[in-house]
């Protein structure tokens, strides 16, 4: 409607100008001011340190009055220039520089605010500002505070030895301008440069091994062709000549870490588990809640390869992150939705179904309101199937109205699938196998090469069962019992030879 | 008030700096106490001198306070108020003169706050100026890291779980080939300081780790990081002092790659120079001249500077170095030109004891030690080059029985100086055993001695001033003691 003539595009024009709002960036970045963050922006704002521009201040006081949803039609453009510049024709130009402004001041702000936050990084601000002028009364005052506040540090993490290794740089800067004052040299630490070291090499050793550890665990290793040279020589360094490092608990958890997940040997396992249950004061809730991914990771691969005494492990080690409150990688946000379904599995699989029940009652309230049905509705039926209560576990599934994730959608439809054996109800089971395989194909991409054969295997053997259920063939059945016994990689396998077994 | 932390602090302030925090002292987000803003602008009107009897307490509270009887504690509240602002902008300063701290700070605030289109937006910019980046010191490969780091946490809040999305080689590479890169040129640095100290400062270090992380660092995997490489080979000088290719190959990559290197350029000027020193002290004449061209093109350069100032250990070997090439019209003009260059504490002592070293050189003996005279050093190698040149003056002037007292009292000194490394310390003895001898000989006016001291320092290793003694030895030799 309005491309047909130059006139009619004007007016269109004109009307967009007329309703546009001013920058949804910058009104997005002040409705996430609380009322005193918004309130302190002002004295920001008014403040000539930061800005002297008087519009910029008039625009805050505008703002100010539709903080903080910013939804008034009062915030077109056009509305604002004329509030803010009575009398003046609109200019566009002018109207987004001096938002562009009030943007600029809101990020400087929130950027100061945050450094306020962080006394150490203030501190050793300050430290490397009185080196530089050389104000030794006061730095030499400040070191040692700033060096009490990194010592008290509640964990030696990465953070904790860079922050270190900052001191020691301004000690060391310090002691290369201030040598000449000194006769002789007398106060010349001679191990600054050391220690220098010591707190950098811990640093990218806790850094470096982390983020190793991450890709491992991740299983993006081998795909993606990435030379860990230099990462691997550090390894064999620390493995073979180094024992200072390898004690430092940040340093000895990502090395075995690694270790775990590349050589999956059960002494690393054991090491780990020794720092997860011992040493658990030492480390921060992320890399407590890390390793406990990675152990439980390290069981359910022995799982997978029959060897016994893991599933209690992974129930054992779940009791203690209950215990421990780690079910959430950082405080203050929901359960692991993951790890709520595997506790549940996990307690169903070692029959603890009074634990398990109450467990889910204590915590379904802490999952996520968006995952909650899925969660929930799915452990539920898991107990219920585990207890033999097949009828009321379908229930629980078929009361599942959505489900977001594909991590959700895999398990409900293998359970779906052995509610139907229970239950016999086959014709059903064979459209949900044809239904599986055609969303496994569409979502081949989003699972990794493992975990894809591994429920291609579970379908391979749950489609033989059931057309052994049909057929009754024994020596069917026998061949595929011994078939399943020497498969490792398949889920469900201890319900798959259980059911085999039957037929036998 | 003149000697308080407060008055301190604004003498180091520019006058930019004393305008910025006028507006700093009176902005309400800081302050909101209008009496620490009229004490500042009392203050102030006294920058920079900040004289004594115009700050005193007393008056600065009467013009404060006008009718009110003086109250000490008022005034030192108000003070440390005005202390607390001081510190807080020294701090902000720092903060925001790093544009990529400041950028980094910021970002933690964005994420937390779920403000992900201007988090995404400052990472790009971030690495947008990296980009433009020319010097590839341990700085830039840092931020590389940090901001490569603050992009993978960014993409695995927004894919969660879905790591095919974003753990591509390129985000990975950039994270972990630059913490590497950082770490290994800030501890191959470090480690260089420490061979360095240990070298200078007669210590011993236990440096095991690290020999160890070196032992089988295979260095071709760096050929793309020149400061790596560089480093390296600074390390390989005190590993390997007998291979001068390593110095050369040091030298090339150095001047090959100066826009790279950034302000780390003067520390690794300093090194060559060291190395240079230490292979003329083993008699490597050569590298005297080699030392004189690495002084020249720091001159020229101007990477000499550090703390503002012209390092002291820079002006006096270049004034021996150029002292020994007998570049004396050269010499001059350099000590003239830059003397004011060197930091405020040590000046005259170098001054002086350089115009003393270039006097001697020249043969002007009384003219030298009127210099001498001049110079009241308080560091260890600058009290023992004096005494070297003054006994060489004393030895030159023929004061026979003031340079045996002399020597006597050197000796002791160097005995009783246990900061002075072992290495040095037999130099400092073979210089004063030495001399005695020249001394010896020519008031005996024995030949043969002569000869069989020539003899002994043919055989004998390099030392402080061998040349010159070697030289004296020869005169003795020649003349059988009659040169005085």
């Amino acid at each position: 409607m309005c491309f047909k003539s130059t006139k009619s595009s004007l007016y269109c024009f004109k009307i967009t100008a007329k309703t546009s709002m001013i920058s949804a960036t910058l009104l997005g970045m002040l409705s996430k001011f609380n009322h005193k963050e918004f309130k302190d922006f002002g004295e920001f704002v008014k403040s000539p340190f930061f800005n002297k521009n008087i519009h910029v201040k008039q625009l805050y006081d505008y703002l100010k009055k539709f903080y903080p949803e910013f939804s008034d039609k009062k915030l077109d453009k056009e509305v604002v220039f004329k509030n803010l510049f009575v009398a003046k024709k609109y200019n566009d130009g002018f109207l987004r520089t001096v938002i562009y402004n009030l943007g600029k001041l809101a990020e400087d702000y929130l950027a100061y605010i945050n450094f306020r936050k962080n006394d150490l990084n203030r501190g050793i601000s300050l430290l490397k500002e009185l080196n530089e002028r050389k104000l030794e009364k006061v730095f030499l005052r400040y070191y040692a505070e700033i060096e009490e506040d990194i010592n008290s540090l509640k964990y030696q993490d990465n953070d904790y030895f860079y922050k270190k290794f900052e001191l020691q740089n301004q000690k060391e800067t310090y002691m290369d301008w201030s040598k000449f004052k000194h006769k002789d040299f007398k106060n010349y630490t001679t191990n600054t440069t050391s220690y220098i070291n010591d707190e950098l090499t811990s640093y990218y050793l806790s850094k470096a091994l982390n983020h190793y550890r991450f890709m491992l665990d991740k299983n993006m290793y081998e795909q993606l062709d990435y030379n860990y040279d230099f990462i691997e020589h550090i390894m064999e360094f620390l493995l073979k000549k180094d024992k200072y490092f390898r004690e430092k608990i940040k340093i000895k958890l990502h090395l075995y870490e690694v270790l775990l997940i590349k050589d999956k040997k059960h002494e690393y396992f054991k090491i780990l588990k020794d720092i997860f249950i011992n040493e658990m004061k030492q480390l921060s809730r992320s890399d407590l809640y890390s390793l406990h991914n990675i152990l439980q990771s390290y069981c359910v691969y022995q799982n997978y390869n029959d060897k016994p005494g893991y599933l209690a492990e992974r129930f054992e080690l779940y009791r203690i992150c209950i215990n421990e409150k780690l079910y959430s990688a950082t405080e203050h946000i929901y359960f692991d939705d993951l790890m709520f379904g595997n506790i549940v599995n996990t307690g169903a699989a070692v029959h603890d179904f009074i634990w398990t029940e109450n467990f889910i009652e204590e915590f379904k309230n802490a999952i996520s309101p968006d995952n909650a049905d899925v969660v929930v509705n799915y452990s539920y039926a898991r107990l219920a199937f585990a207890r033999k209560e097949n009828e009321k576990a379908l229930w629980y599934l078929n009361s599942i109205k959505t489900i977001r994730h594909i991590q959700y959608k895999l398990p409900v439809r293998d359970l779906t699938l052995m509610c139907y054996y229970e239950m016999n109800m086959l014709s059903q089971s064979s459209y949900q196998i044809d239904s599986y395989r055609h969303f496994l194909t569409n979502n081949k991409g989003s699972l990794s090469d493992i975990r894809f054969e591994r429920i291609m295997n579970f379908l391979k053997f749950y489609t033989k069962l059931v057309k052994n259920k049909e057929k009754g063939n024994i020596k069917e059945c026998i061949k595929l019992k011994e078939e399943l016994g020497s498969s490792n990689n398949v889920i469900e396998k201890r319900w798959l030879t259980e059911k085999i077994k039957e037929l036998v | 008030m003149n000697k308080s932390s407060l008055i301190e602090s604004f003498r180091t302030f520019s006058q930019k700096e004393m305008k910025e925090f006028s507006e700093f002292v009176s902005s309400p987000f800081f302050n909101k106490n209008v009496n620490v803003v009229k004490l500042f602008d009392l203050i102030k009107k006294n920058y920079p001198e900040f004289d004594q009897n115009k700050i005193e307490k007393e008056k600065i509270f009467a013009k404060l306070f006008p009718g009110i009887p003086f109250k000490d504690s008022t005034l030192r509240l108000l003070m440390y108020y005005l202390y607390e602002l001081v510190e807080k902008f020294l701090a902000y300063n720092r903060f925001s003169s790093d544009k990529f701290f400041h950028k980094e700070v910021l970002l933690g605030e964005l994420f937390d706050r779920k403000l992900f289109k201007d988090y995404e937006k400052i990472i790009e910019a971030a690495n947008d100026e990296l980009d433009n980046f020319i010097v590839r010191d341990a700085y830039y490969f840092r931020n590389r890291y940090e901001f490569a780091e603050h992009k993978l946490s960014y993409l695995a809040e927004i894919y969660m779980g879905k790591y095919e999305k974003y753990l591509t080689k390129e985000n990975i590479q950039l994270f972990s080939d630059n913490i590497t890169y950082f770490y290994l040129i800030s501890v191959l640095k470090y480690y260089a300081i420490t061979l360095n100290t240990m070298y200078l400062y007669n210590v011993k270090v236990d440096t095991s780790v690290f020999d160890n992380i070196l032992k089988n660092f295979n260095i071709n995997q760096f050929t793309n990081v020149p400061m790596i490489t560089i480093y390296y080979r600074v390390i390989q000088l005190f590993l390997r002092p007998d291979d001068e290719e390593n110095y050369y190959s040091l030298k090339e990559l150095i001047i090959k790659n100066e826009d790279l290197i950034g302000q780390s350029i003067g520390d690794l000027y300093i090194n060559l120079e060291n190395y240079c020193a230490r292979c003329s002290r083993k008699g490597k004449h050569k590298f005297l001249q080699e030392s004189f061209d690495i002084y020249e093109m720091e001159l020229k350069k101007k990477t000499y500077s550090q703390y503002g100032s012209m390092p002291n250990s820079f002006f006096s070997s270049f004034v021996v170095t150029a002292g020994k090439l007998k570049k004396f019209e050269w010499l001059r003009k350099f000590i003239i030109d830059y003397k004011d260059e060197l930091n405020e504490q040590s000046k005259e002592a170098y001054y002086f004891y350089s115009m003393s070293f270039l006097e001697n050189e020249e043969g002007n003996f009384v003219k030298a030690l009127e210099y001498l005279a001049k110079s009241k050093p308080e560091e260890v190698y600058l009290k023992m080059d004096l005494r070297i040149l003054q006994c060489r003056i004393y030895y030159s002037l023929a004061w026979n029985i003031p340079l045996q007292s002399l020597l006597d009292t050197f000796k002791k000194t160097v005995q009783n100086n246990k900061y002075i490394t072992d290495l040095r310390k037999v130099q400092y003895y073979k210089f004063i055993k030495y001399t005695n001898q020249l001394n010896n000989i020519r008031y005996k006016d024995d030949k043969a001695s002569a000869d069989v001291l020539l003899d002994e320092l043919k055989h004998d290793e390099f030392f402080a001033y061998k040349i010159w003694v070697v030289d004296e030895a020869e005169k003795l030799a020649y003349t059988g003691g009659q040169n005085n």
